[in-house]
C-alpha cells in the first residue's frame, strides 16, 4: 500500500492490530452513541414531528461526546508502558507518527459512528438526502475531531485528572464541528443544499490536516523531552 | 586514545521538584563502561533519564558526540535507553513491537527482528502476545533493541532484573562487544556484574 508514508502505515496498522486483540476498546464509543440514541426518544414529549426535526442534532451530539471519550485512550497505552518513550528515541518522525494515530483512531471509532448514524437515523424516520448528508458531514467532522484530539490527548497524557482536561479542551475546538454538522443535516430535511457547510467542514478537515500532526507531535516532545 | 561520546558537565536535576543530583560532571570514552550505583532514590535513573534527553537538567549540560559533530539527524538515536518499563505493547507480540520499531526508526536496523530474537532465545515465544511473556522473557524482548540498532551510547537501567543466569551472561557479552566497538555505556545496577573492559565507578550520594 503506496497511499501514505510508511510510518503512517505502520503506526495505523499497529493501532488497528492491537485495537483488534481487545476488541472492547472499539465498543465502547459504539455502545455509548447507541445508548444515548436509543435513550432519547424516552425524553421528549411525543409531538408529531418534533424529533424528527431534531434527529440530527442529538445524533451529531451523541458522535461528539462519543468520539470525545474516546481519545483519551490514543496515547494513554503508550505512555504507560513506555513504548512512546521508545519511538520518540527511536528517531521516528514523530509528524507521521501523528497522523498514523489520527487515522488509526477515526477508523476504530469515526467512521464506524459515522456509517452507524445511516441505520439509526433512518429508523428515526429521517429522509435519503438528510441521511447522506448526516453520513457525509459525521466522517468529515469526526476525521476532524481524530487529528486535533491527537494533539490535546498527547498533551494531556500522563496528567492527573488529564481525562476530565482533554474533553475541556477539545469541545471548543469541536463545537463549531457540531454546529454546522447538524445545521446541514437540518437544512437537507428542509430540502435546502448545505453546500456552504459542508464546505465548512472540509476547510476545518484540510486545516486541522494540516496544522494538527505538527501539533501532536510538538505535544509528545513537551510531555516526554 | 578514543573521543568522548558523552560528556556531563555540572549538571543538576530534580525528580518531581526535589533536587536529587547536584553538580555532577563526567565523561565517558568510546570503550568505557560507567557503572552508577547508590541506594534507593540517589537519582541513577534520573541521570540516565537526562542522559537519553528525556528531561532537562536545571543546571550544566549534557553533550552526546553527535550533537558536538552537528549531526542532528543520527543524535536522537545515537543512544539506546534500557528503562524500567519495558516499552512494549502488550497486545502485539515481541515481534510485532520489534518490527514496528525497525520500520518507523531513522536511521533504519542493523539486524532484523527475528534474527535478534533468535539470538537471544526468544525463537518460540516471538508470535504470542507480550502480555502473555514471564518479566525475564520481557526484559530480553526489551534487550533485543541493543542488537537490532546501531548506537554508540548505551543507557542500562537496571538491566540484569529478572534474567536468569544464562541471559545475564549473554548480556555481559553483548556490553564486552560494544566495548570492543568502541561503543560506551553507562549502567545503574545494585547487582554486580562481570565485564573484561576496566569498569569505571561512580556512587551517587544521598541529597536529603
Amino acid at each position: 500500500m503506496t497511499l501514505f508514508p510508511r510510518v503512517v502505515n505502520e503506526t495505523t496498522s499497529r493501532e488497528l492490530r492491537k485495537t483488534f486483540r481487545n476488541p472492547s476498546e472499539i465498543f465502547y464509543p459504539l455502545i455509548f452513541f447507541v445508548l444515548v440514541l436509543t435513550m432519547f426518544p424516552f425524553s421528549i414529549p411525543p409531538v408529531p414531528g418534533l424529533f424528527n426535526s431534531i434527529a440530527s442534532g442529538i445524533l451529531w451530539t451523541a458522535a461528539l461526546l462519543a468520539i470525545s471519550l474516546s481519545l483519551e485512550t490514543l496515547f494513554k497505552a503508550d505512555y504507560g508502558s513506555g513504548a512512546l518513550e521508545v519511538i520518540y528515541l527511536s528517531g521516528a518522525d514523530l509528524v507521521l507518527v501523528g497522523i498514523g494515530k489520527s487515522l488509526g483512531h477515526w477508523i476504530i471509532s469515526g467512521l464506524p459512528i459515522a456509517l452507524l448514524a445511516f441505520p439509526i437515523g433512518w429508523a428515526l424516520d429521517l429522509n435519503f438526502l438528510t441521511l447522506w448528508v448526516l453520513v457525509l458531514t459525521l466522517m468529515l467532522g469526526s476525521a476532524t475531531m481524530s487529528l486535533t484530539g491527537a494533539s490535546i490527548s498527547a498533551l494531556t497524557v500522563g496528567l492527573r485528572g488529564g481525562g476530565f482536561l482533554l474533553v475541556m479542551l477539545t469541545l471548543p475546538f469541536f463545537v463549531p464541528l457540531l454546529i454546522f454538522g447538524s445545521s446541514a443535516a437540518t437544512n437537507a430535511s428542509l430540502g435546502i443544499v448545505p453546500e456552504a457547510e459542508l464546505y465548512f467542514l472540509g476547510g476545518m478537515f484540510v486545516l486541522s490536516l494540516t496544522v494538527a500532526p505538527w501539533a501532536t507531535a510538538h505535544a509528545i516532545r513537551i510531555r516526554l523531552g | 586514545m578514543s573521543k568522548p561520546i558523552l560528556e556531563v558537565t555540572n549538571i543538576s536535576l530534580s525528580r518531581a521538584q526535589n533536587l536529587v543530583v547536584r553538580d555532577l560532571s563526567f565523561s565517558v570514552l568510546g570503550g568505557e563502561i560507567l557503572h552508577l550505583s547508590g541506594s534507593n532514590g540517589s537519582g541513577k535513573t534520573t541521570i540516565l533519564r537526562a542522559l537519553a534527553g528525556l528531561i532537562m537538567p536545571d543546571n550544566g549540560r549534557v553533550a552526546r558526540l553527535e550533537e558536538k559533530l552537528g549531526n542532528i539527524t543520527t543524535s536522537s538515536h545515537s543512544v539506546i535507553y534500557i528503562a524500567h518499563r519495558h516499552g512494549l505493547e502488550e497486545n502485539l507480540s515481541p515481534l510485532e513491537n520489534l518490527n514496528f520499531l525497525s520500520q518507523v526508526c531513522t536511521p533504519p536496523p542493523i539486524r532484523d527482528g527475528i534474527s535478534v530474537l533468535e539470538t537471544l532465545g526468544l525463537k518460540a515465544s516471538m508470535h504470542i502476545p507480550t502480555a502473555r511473556l514471564s518479566a525475564g522473557q520481557k526484559q530480553r524482548v526489551s534487550l533485543a533493541r541493543l542488537l537490532m540498532f546501531d548506537a554508540s551510547l548505551w543507557l542500562l537501567d537496571e538491566p540484569f532484573t529478572a534474567l536468569d543466569t544464562r541471559s545475564k551472561k549473554q548480556l555481559e557479552s553483548m556490553i564486552d562487544a560494544h566495548l570492543d566497538r568502541k561503543g560506551a555505556v553507562v549502567l545503574a545496577s545494585h547487582q554486580r556484574f562481570n565485564c573484561k573492559s576496566h569498569v569505571l565507578k561512580h556512587s551517587l550520594p544521598m541529597i536529603v
